[in-house]
């Protein structure tokens, strides 16, 4: 609890319940644009886990960098759930994409679309690896702290999908 | 006579259009370049632009509010609803950091609000030192509201009797310029009862042709009652942002307790400081770096590589490029966050084209939701997301095209 408290140091009622109805509703939106997409709610099933997965891991994070790392967590810090959600979206929008254009053929096998989406995540992986790297550089600590963090979580919740879709997408 | 015959080839009028494409994006792409590298407006006296930085803006405040809970029944409950009255009301504002903490001491209750904002002090002052406390009130039979050794007499609560009305009995205050007596527009603010009020309603009918008034935090607005029955006091705003401020007062939630600013102490900035010129050389320097590291690695098409090399360049340079010649004030570090993000969705949809509609989709869904939902920096951040999402899918038809017409007329 008190770990909690410490990240959610002088939040008010009002921040907290537009923070949570924010991202509520990006989840919502993303599992029904999923589904409207797909037509496949294994699909959207493993949409839902792999944002709540990402939720978590940015509440993780959140608290690691608090309590452990002792750096205050700042205005600049809320940044991180949303630039961490706009790649793991991404991430499912490619196996979304995959997935509708084999549906067209008719050629679903769901073993083929996450070899494709495995290969897709490798290479997602590789450019932010390397975007964050390359500008750990020229940005101001608190900044690439931002960076980093949302390139980890992301990375993880990414593999998190995908060891997910092993058993969800059969 | 021997007649002399000119020869044309046929010319390929479509060829020398493709080159002349060619040529015309090529330059584009160039000069969206230069102009978003930086200091490129010290080369040219003819045009003076750069990049507006934020940081030069900003200020940063503390206030310790006291808080009189004379006749608060929970102090607790109504310190957090107070909390987030004011949250709301900077979030409203689009102050970009705020703080709210509650503390004790001697039996007083107290809450320090702290602010880093590049927002015009004197209105954010306005929203935190004010309570906002609105009561309907009406004149009392033993003062002489036309007294002229006491002008102040028609606005001081004292001289009013209080109705039962207070803010909670309105859905919303509407901030509008109407006509006043004198035949020219001001700002008044017409209080729009829930529906069904027969109280309230019944409360008009009985002052019409009356003068009335709306007491805030113990200051008096006189109102005149007329036949239509609309309740619109006039609003103290000399312009639409003291108008913006003053709807942002009434329509954000109702202080369940008084309080007055005992103390304000400027604070020392905290902000993600970026060197915009340093920023430019290692964006560039790492998407560079990237784009040869995946043609050294070929795991990529050189195609592909290529396409969504020359759209993030285009995409980038554009949007600094826009920034620039519009003057809009930028926040360093968000526009590093930016060009990332913005980096690594090119290089997703330009790879796999059928999810070019489902990721764009997607994220613009989530940035306006950001938009709607958010407040300070991720706000700021979502709106140009939204932007930037159409601009890197711009960028890359233009590239795709551009890059095709290159090797037709290079016949590469």
């Amino acid at each position: 609890m008190n770990l909690i408290q410490n990240v959610m140091q002088n939040w008010s009622k009002y921040e907290l319940r537009t923070e949570i109805f924010l991202y509520l509703s990006i989840i919502a939106i993303v599992v029904i644009t999923t589904y409207l997409f797909s037509k496949n709610k294994k699909i959207s099933l493993l949409s839902l886990i792999s944002l709540c997965a990402l939720m978590l891991l940015n509440f993780l994070g959140f608290i690691i960098i608090s309590s452990l790392l002792k750096i205050q967590i700042t205005e600049v810090f809320r940044m991180t759930p949303v630039i961490s959600m706009v790649f793991l979206i991404s991430n499912l929008g490619l196996l979304i994409g995959f997935y509708s254009s084999k549906k067209k053929m008719k050629e679903i096998k769901f073993a083929n679309i996450r070899k494709e989406y495995m290969s897709d995540s490798i290479k997602e992986t590789v450019f932010l690896i390397l975007l964050g790297i390359s500008t750990i550089f020229f940005l101001s600590p608190q900044t690439e702290i931002v960076v980093s963090m949302s390139i980890l979580i992301s990375i993880t919740a990414i593999w998190i999908t995908y060891w997910l879709s092993k058993y969800i997408l059969k | 006579m021997k007649k002399i015959r000119f020869k044309f080839n046929k010319i390929n009028w479509k060829e020398i259009f493709n080159y002349f494409v060619s040529v015309v994006i090529s330059a584009s792409i160039l000069a969206l370049v230069l102009i978003s590298l930086p200091l490129t407006e010290k080369v040219s006296s003819s045009a003076s632009y750069d990049l507006v930085n934020k940081n030069s803006m900003y200020w940063s405040k503390e206030y310790i509010l006291e808080l009189n809970t004379s006749q608060s029944s929970n102090i607790q409950k109504d310190t957090a609803n107070l909390k987030s009255v004011l949250q709301k009301r900077l979030r409203n504002f689009d102050v970009e950091q705020s703080s709210i903490t509650s503390y004790q001491e001697d039996d007083k209750y107290y809450l320090k609000v702290e602010i880093q904002t590049s927002k015009e002090q004197e209105l954010v002052e306005q929203l935190i030192k004010n309570p906002f406390i609105i009561n309907i009130v009406t004149k009392k039979d033993d003062v002489n509201y036309e007294d002229t050794e006491n002008p102040l007499i028609p606005y001081l609560e004292e001289n009013y009797n209080k109705t039962e009305f207070t803010r909670k009995d309105f859905r919303t205050i509407y901030i509008t310029k109407l006509k006043n007596t004198s035949g020219e527009y001001s700002y008044f603010g017409i209080f729009k009862a829930w529906p069904l009020s027969s109280k309230w309603n019944e409360f008009l009918n009985k002052y019409i042709g009356q003068t009335v008034g709306v007491s805030i935090d113990g200051f008096v607005t006189p109102v005149q009652i007329n036949e239509d029955k609309i309740f619109a006091p006039s609003v103290s705003a000399i312009d639409e942002q003291y108008a913006k401020v003053t709807s942002i007062l009434y329509n954000s939630g109702v202080s369940p307790m008084s309080y007055s600013t005992i103390k304000e102490e400027e604070k020392p900035l905290n902000i993600a400081e970026v060197d915009y010129i340093k920023l430019t050389e290692g964006i560039l320097i790492a998407i560079l770096f990237i784009y040869v590291y995946l043609l050294v690695v070929e795991k990529t098409r050189k195609s592909i590589i290529l396409k969504s090399g020359v759209a993030t360049v285009l995409t980038v340079s554009s949007w600094i490029t826009y920034l620039k010649l519009s003057a809009t004030p930028v926040d360093i570090f968000i526009l590093a966050l930016e060009v990332i993000v913005v980096a690594a969705i090119i290089r997703m949809i330009a790879e796999n084209i059928d999810s070019r509609v489902h990721i764009t989709l997607l994220l613009t869904f989530t940035s306006l939701l950001c938009i709607l939902l958010g407040f300070g920096y991720v706000k700021i951040f979502a709106n140009d997301l939204l932007i930037l999402i159409i601009l890197s899918n711009l960028s890359l038809l233009i590239s795709t095209y551009y890059i095709s017409k290159v090797r037709k007329s290079l016949k590469i």
